[in-house]
């Protein structure tokens, strides 16, 4: 009697077996492939961004006497001054670098906001903060409404050194600007200027905020 | 000839096709289907609403959050002028240009061109205890602006106000369920108020809508 058996299906391959330098190949180019992965992957990942520079502040670059845009109000620097000391209802300050102090504009653009960061950046990229040894009424603060600018005046304490080649930076947030817009613009100070603010003995009041008239 | 796979995945026997049709993308009777992703048809089928999905919840998750960070819903009056929000009614009774106002020595404040001062009275009502904390008044123009209540503007140019609160007097000890405030705003002469927009903390994105009967 003939028994028909039905095919039998296997999962196991076919033709000749393996040898033993076979599997190790295929373990070593298993091994190699997981390592060309994780190095393309690294790779990948080393050459984007950081972050820091992911999430940088849009800086939006304008002249002086030009408005520039800080999404949620326009800056404009007026003129610029220095003094060797300022004073204010406290008394004098004095520095061994120089007060830079800028006259700007400020103008909320739809809705009321506040302006807390004003930062002078040098040549090198080191920012020196609106000073904290008086009382910056412009800053943080303040509340500005829409299309109602407001002018005054804001001091910074840097070394003579670097203040001929300074840029003022001011954006909405106090301690994060991530992703936010940051208006910058240029000072036209000279060397001549800051030596002679360097030099000076008259002492300077930084200017309130009114209206803009 | 069909071709079993090394890892035995395919459900062929020496090459020989279970259900007659096809294996490892060679075509049999005519027909070409890959072994894998006919394996994994369903699945793959699946794995589009499942992303769609996923994105879908993400998304919208940030998307409420977003939405929910600004006043967009109004609550507008009824038919007898309130309006019904939080735990209080409002109901704006005027908004006008203030001409009147003066210093702190009765003599008239002199405006910078181009900005004026609106007024707006508002009337509340309320019987909880501790009504409309964290109220927030705005001035709104047609051109989608808003104004904040108590500009510093009118405190630099000397006005002679009262300072606008939500809240009722309760310095008698006790928490009226009727009182009426006066906000004042100030606004480019250009711009055209349209209305009082009323935000609550933990109300957003539902506000008050105060419009002039």
């Amino acid at each position: 009697m003939t028994i028909n058996n039905p095919p039998i299906y296997s999962h196991r391959r076919t033709g000749p077996p393996v040898t033993r330098l076979g599997r190790i190949g295929l373990r070593v180019g298993s091994a190699v492939l997981i390592i060309a992965t994780l190095a393309i992957g690294t790779a990948f990942t080393s050459r984007q961004p950081g972050t820091e520079a992911r999430e940088r502040p849009f800086t939006v670059v304008g002249n002086v006497g030009k408005p520039v845009n800080a999404r949620t109000f326009d800056m404009t620097v007026l003129s610029v001054r220095g003094a060797a000391i300022i004073t204010d209802t406290n008394g004098p300050h004095d520095t061994s670098g120089v007060w830079i102090i800028v006259r700007v504009r400020l103008a909320a653009r739809n809705a009321p906001t506040e302006v807390g960061y004003a930062v002078l950046v040098d040549a090198e990229g080191h920012t020196y903060r609106a000073t904290g040894r008086i009382d910056q009424m412009l800053l943080g603060g303040r509340t500005l409404e829409p299309d109602i600018p407001v002018d005054g005046e804001v001091a910074f304490e840097v070394p003579v050194s670097v203040a001929d080649d300074v840029s003022i930076r001011m954006a909405k947030d106090s301690d994060d600007q991530r992703m936010d817009a940051v208006a910058q613009s240029h000072l036209p100070i000279t060397s001549a200027q800051v030596a002679e603010w360097h030099a000076a003995t008259k002492p300077v009041t930084v200017a309130s905020p009114a209206v803009s008239q | 000839m069909a071709r079993s796979n090394e890892t035995g995945n395919s459900r062929v026997a020496g090459g020989v096709p279970m259900n007659g049709v096809a294996v490892n993308g060679v075509a049999v009777n005519g027909v070409a289907v890959n072994g894998w992703w006919r394996r994994n048809r369903w699945p793959l089928v699946a794995l589009a609403p499942i992303l769609a999905l996923a994105l879908t919840v993400s998304t919208y998750d940030h998307y409420r959050e977003y939405w929910n960070s600004a006043p967009r819903t109004p609550v507008t009056a009824a038919s007898d002028g309130w309006v019904s929000f939080a735990n209080a009614e409002f109901r704006l009774d005027a908004l006008a240009t203030a001409t009147k106002l003066t210093d702190d020595l009765g003599a008239p404040v002199h405006l910078p061109a181009g900005m004026a001062i609106w007024s707006a009275k508002i009337s509340f009502q309320s019987t909880h205890p501790d009504p409309l904390f964290g109220c927030v008044l705005m001035l709104h123009d047609t051109a989608g602006q808003t104004y904040a209540d108590n500009p510093a503007e009118l405190t630099d140019l000397g006005v002679n106000f009262d300072f606008a609160s939500c809240g009722p007097d309760t310095s008698t000890g006790k928490t009226p369920t009727t009182w009426t405030t006066t906000a004042y705003f100030v606004a480019p002469t250009s711009a055209r108020p349209d209305g009082i927009q009323v935000t609550m903390d933990g109300h957003l994105p539902r506000y008050a809508w105060l419009t002039a009967r």
